[in-house]
């Protein structure tokens, strides 16, 4: 029996798809199936992140639906085998999901593979709700900044009272993810510290990922930034990963980085 | 660089700051209590019986760090007590 671990964030645009793409592919690197399915109905787009946008047959509603089977829907990573892919419905609305349907799909993905994550839809409506109902984890994707942080403690607050976990007297565990992070502009005391956004969220943090202009470099080309292995958002991808698959990999302080010391260095060889 | 010295607070802290009280006040929603909705209905059946009102608000409310429920009674035109 898998896991089923939600991304979610509240506000959108702070990297959610990206993270579900990269952590995905992650996982399937740690030897592990791994099946990622894009819950934000209407306005597909991990397909893309994934360079996946050109096989898409069916869609995940359509298997809800009884129209297509997993096995005719779900899409194999050209770069992992151990990752597949389920793509959000274009042509339909929201409105369309609903739970029973969204908890016989999950059940089946449960029981085929080790991990299951679902990219949610930004903001706290219905289909963030459905995202979140049957879930045993949800990893929470904020950027150091204050309207991300805001959003996200709310739809932690949904998460908490909404999933299926929950209402059955158990937890949904939670992790964090810090995107974007710019270490030059916390150490001059323009961007919050880790610390402090951990103190307000009050959850566990699984990693910290830098502000990295790679990573639109790599969505352009449908490559997730993970097999970039000289890149340090990457980096930062493949030890979370690693630390969802249980093993032990110390938390970077990406926050006092050397690249500032590093950038004039190089500055000196132009 | 030594100008920095001399400004009170840094942005990031302002953020830290703020964010606290956003979030707290968030947290402690309007119904938050989960006996809320009763509460207040069977208060208002209370206060209708004795006096006539256009409105009655019952209402949590953080004063600093002290928790309050508040009840608003919005009493009709002309007041009149019922016998």
């Amino acid at each position: 029996m898998g896991i089923v671990i939600a991304v979610i964030s509240g506000k959108g645009g702070v990297g959610k798809t990206t993270a579900t793409a990269n952590l995905g592919l992650g996982i399937a690197m740690n030897d592990k199936s791994c099946m990622v399915v894009d819950f934000d109905i209407g306005q597909r787009n991990l397909d893309m992140i994934l360079g996946l946008e050109n096989r898409v047959v069916y869609d995940m509603v359509q298997v809800m639906d009884g129209e297509a089977t997993v096995k005719q829907a779900r899409i194999r990573s050209k770069v992992n085998e151990n990752l597949s892919f389920l793509a959000a419905s274009q042509s339909k609305d929201k409105t369309v999901l609903r739970s029973a349907k969204v908890e016989k799909l999950i059940k089946e993905l449960k029981s085929k593979y080790d991990y299951v994550l679902l990219d949610s839809p930004a903001g706290i409506e219905s289909g963030f709700e459905h995202t979140i109902e049957f879930a045993d984890a949800a990893i929470i994707v904020v950027n150091p900044e204050v309207s991300s942080i805001r959003d996200a403690d709310r739809a932690i607050g949904i998460l908490d009272s909404k999933s299926q976990k929950v209402k059955n007297g158990e937890e949904v565990a939670k992790y964090l993810i810090i995107n974007r992070i710019s270490a030059e502009m916390v150490q001059n005391g323009e961007m919050l510290r880790s610390e402090d956004i951990l103190e307000i969220l009050s959850i566990k943090l699984v990693g910290k990922i830098p502000e990295d202009r790679g990573v639109i470099d790599a969505s352009n080309q449908g490559k997730p930034i993970i097999l970039d292995k000289n890149s340090i958002a990457g980096q930062a991808y493949t030890r979370i990963s690693a630390r969802l698959c249980g093993k032990k990999v110390e938390m970077k302080n990406i926050e006092i980085s050397d690249s500032s010391l590093f950038k004039r260095i190089k500055g000196i060889f132009r | 660089m030594l100008f920095d010295w001399f400004k009170d607070k840094k942005s990031a802290t302002i953020a830290r700051d703020r964010l606290t009280i956003a979030i707290m006040s968030d947290r402690h929603g309007l119904n938050d209590y989960p006996f809320m909705d009763v509460m207040k209905s069977e208060i208002v059946e209370v206060v209708k019986k004795y006096i006539d009102v256009r409105n009655i608000d019952v209402r949590k409310e953080l004063v600093g760090d002290i928790e309050a429920i508040s009840i608003d009674v919005e009493l009709a035109n002309s007041l009149r007590f019922k016998a």
